[in-house]
């Protein structure tokens, strides 16, 4: 038996790494994350006013969706004004999300530090300009998350009941600014990148058309704000509501690697055979894009009926679907901060509901984050003091996909005799939008 | 001139502190002449191999905590080969947030075994306990933060790549820096060892929150009052750490009406931060009597979680290991 270990993964945000064996009966692949943060032993014991702060560090939104936990915690509803300011941070980090990880793309054959006059000097003068154009998207939509919840990596404004702080005049017309910029530089690179990368198939050694037979899809339905999973035709297998997730999904786990896996609790861990299971799911923009209802804004729907098309075309999902879905929601988010960046949403006479004193002894919240569904349930004592937490982080969790992609990056590099650097190189971009 | 060859790493953490570096945006690929990236897995996908194969690199700039042998492993490694080492953020200064794990102890470890014929990979064995980066092997500089503001991080990378070619980009830095470390700075001089890149007062310098009396009769949890706008937040009787944390930030965290969690450290001269904290609180008690204080302090949860959030597993000298005074 051979064995190769590819390590570490390119744009992982945890250390990740691939190891593959290859005997007379095929290749196995595993995925293995090699260490992660234990969330649940840092948490236990902490006021749990202090958990927006600490699971920000799992991923941004995590602030977000912490502090939901908390309102329902603490039966503080927040005031609108506070909403909207969270609203508004949650897009500017669905924006800075998908632009990094288009960054990545940019970046995925070219080193992203050679000097610029030498880049824009090449053959591939467009890439170099979208570059540009996607750090500038990147670098606006982080400044606007810094306004919005005082830093961009790890936010601190969202507290239970609301926020805690008021915006200024200067900060009412710089968003308006940030806002307006963002969303020419989205829909220029939403052309851009059809037109100079998504359709160049032979510079990505034809990668971006791999496909794969997609598990179920997990989202959260705008309208009604129940949790649906469909099918990989687009019929719904279930629907309930939010409060219900932690009985819906449980999570496996394999002695090669510290992330478990999401799957459906009441069809049971069956593996990681998409063909054969039916209690996987997956999460993410290219869910939420073919699944989660129309989008309301108009460029993002145009470019979203573009998507359906592409995938009307075939029965499985393409890596090239997963980018434009990453475009598609980059639009979608931009075109959000457009309509709600304004000073009429972020004025108010409160910014926080002070909780009442009939506090329950559990909250829980989920939220659609840049990288997909996640959900947080805490259960705490008299002082509030946390005495055991669950946090879902599909996006994270529900790697099973990416072991699927990851799988079947290796059987196409195999079947065209790619060498390891190639194949990493295969790995880790077919990965790049799905994490 | 010969360009400094860098290497950017991060252990057990978020990546938040490489993408502060990413952040920095167009001013990184303007070190591309004075630095040559020979080993950055996250963005240049760089393999042990690559790493094995140097033998020396200038500066390695090494992010997130140490809770596994291969972390550990790779920390030694890098201080092995590189001539200036920083620990960028509060993971690879203090342990930061995956250090409060040392608060309760491991359920289980994964065995670390070699893998047997047809069976699946093994995976690197946990430590029992977070370490920080500085708790493994001696760090040239630290940047803190959680994660560490781009003007400073830009500043150090200025002063041990630059080589005496830092400009006025860096002059935002600067002023925040103590003068010694902004003269050395623009002077393109490498600054002492062991120096932080922040400031020397505490946050409290830097906080543009209104100072007047630090009295209160009960503390406060960030869920039960409404807030003085503008107000000290200790004045008003919420756990702030301001006072014993150090500055560089600018006061960011009570910008936004949230306390200080000490991720810059503890500020020059002070032994202990949680110490200090106890000694600062307890002083501003409004009442003399015995069981009044008593029952002040029976209020107050979690003081190891709150004073320690980033810094348990190098800075709480209770729990230190090599503890000297």
């Amino acid at each position: 038996m051979q064995s190769t270990m590819l390590q570490t993964l390119r744009w992982s945000e945890q250390p990740t790494r691939i190891a593959v064996s290859v005997s007379a009966g095929g290749a196995e692949t595993y995925l293995q994350v090699t260490s992660r943060v234990d969330v649940e032993r840092v948490c236990l014991g902490r006021p749990v006013e202090e958990l927006p702060r600490i699971t920000s560090l799992l991923s941004p939104a995590h602030h977000l969706v912490s502090a939901m936990a908390l309102d329902n915690l603490f039966k503080a509803a927040p005031p609108e004004p506070a909403l909207h300011i969270r609203d508004a941070l949650l897009h500017a980090l669905f924006a800075a999300h998908h632009a990094r990880k288009l960054y990545f793309l940019l970046c995925s054959r070219d080193n992203p530090f050679r000097e610029f006059r030498l880049r824009a000097a090449g053959p591939r003068v467009a890439c170099h300009e979208l570059l540009t154009e996607t750090m500038s998207c990147l670098g606006l939509a982080q400044e606007a998350a810094a306004i919005l919840g005082g830093r961009p990596d790890h936010p601190l404004s969202a507290v239970a009941g609301g926020v805690g702080m008021s915006l200024k005049q200067v900060h009412y017309e710089r968003l308006t600014d940030i806002a307006q910029s963002c969303r020419v530089l989205a829909v220029k690179m939403a052309h851009d990148f059809s037109e100079h990368v998504l359709n160049d198939g032979p510079t990505h050694d034809g990668l971006l058309q791999m496909e794969i037979r997609p598990p179920h899809a997990l989202t959260l339905a705008q309208e009604s704000g129940e949790v649906v999973v469909r099918d990989a035709h687009g019929q719904d297998v279930d629907r309930f509501a939010p409060e219900r997730i932690f009985e819906k999904v449980s999570l496996h786990r394999e002695a090669w690697t510290y992330e478990p896996f999401a799957y459906l609790a009441e069809t049971g861990w069956k593996g990681f055979d998409a063909e054969a299971s039916d209690s996987l799911f997956f999460v993410g923009p290219l869910s939420r894009v073919c699944g989660g209802g129309a989008i309301s804004t108009p460029r993002a729907e145009e470019l979203q009926g573009q998507l359906t098309e592409i995938l009307a075309a075939s029965p499985g999902i393409t890596v090239e679907a997963a980018f434009r879905a990453l475009l598609v929601e980059l639009v979608a988010a931009t075109e959000r901060m457009e309509t709600i960046y304004r000073q009429e949403n972020f004025v108010g006479p409160s910014f926080r509901t002070v909780p009442s004193v009939e506090r329950g002894n559990v909250g829980i919240a989920v939220l659609e984050s840049p990288g997909g569904f996640i959900a947080h349930r805490y259960h705490v004592d008299d002082r509030a003091i946390v005495q055991k937490i669950e946090v879902l982080d599909a996006a994270a969790e529900n790697n099973a996909l990416c072991c699927l992609v990851a799988r079947k990056a290796v059987e196409e590099a195999m079947a065209r005799n790619l060498r390891p650097a190639q194949t990493r190189s295969m790995i880790e971009t077919s990965l790049l939008p799905f994490r | 001139m010969r360009r400094s060859t860098l290497a950017v790493f991060t252990g057990t953490g978020c990546r938040a502190c490489e993408h502060a570096i990413l952040d920095i945006h167009h001013q990184v690929a303007s070190l591309t002449p004075a630095a040559e990236i020979a080993f950055w897995p996250f963005v240049m996908g760089h393999q042990w191999e690559d790493l094995e194969r140097l033998s020396h690199l200038d500066v390695c700039v090494i992010a997130g905590a140490v809770c596994t042998e291969d972390d550990r492993h790779a920390v030694e490694t890098l201080r092995g080969k590189s001539h200036i080492m920083i620990a960028c953020g509060a993971c690879a200064a203090f342990g930061g947030l995956p250090g409060l794990a040392n608060l309760r102890p491991a359920v289980e470890e994964h065995a670390a075994s070699a893998p047997k014929e047809d069976e699946p990979p093994s995976l690197p064995r946990l430590a029992g306990r977070v370490s920080a980066v500085s708790g493994v092997v001696e760090v040239d500089y630290v940047v803190p933060g959680c994660p560490p503001t781009q003007g400073l991080l830009w500043a150090a990378l200025q002063t041990v790549l630059g080589r005496g070619e830092a400009t006025s980009r860096v002059s935002f830095a600067c002023g925040r820096l103590p003068e010694s470390l902004a003269l050395a700075l623009t002077a393109g001089v490498l600054p002492r060892k062991g120096t932080t890149f922040g400031g020397e007062k505490a946050v409290c310098a830097s906080c543009s929150r209104v100072k007047e009396e630090k009295k209160f009769s009960a503390p406060y949890r960030p869920f039960e009052p409404a807030q003085d706008t503008g107000r000290c937040l200790l004045e008003q009787g919420l756990v702030c750490q301001g006072l014993a944390t150090r500055e560089g930030c600018g006061g960011l965290c009570t910008a936004v009406g949230a306390p200080c969690r000490g991720c810059f450290g503890k500020a020059t001269d002070i032994y202990d931060a949680g110490a200090k904290m106890v000694s600062a609180i307890s002083s501003t008690f409004d009442t003399t009597d015995g069981k009044e204080a008593r029952a002040i302090a029976d209020k107050f949860v979690d003081l190891a979680g709150t004073f320690y959030r980033y810094t348990l597993a190098e800075q709480c000298v209770l729990l230190s290991r090599d503890r000297k005074e």
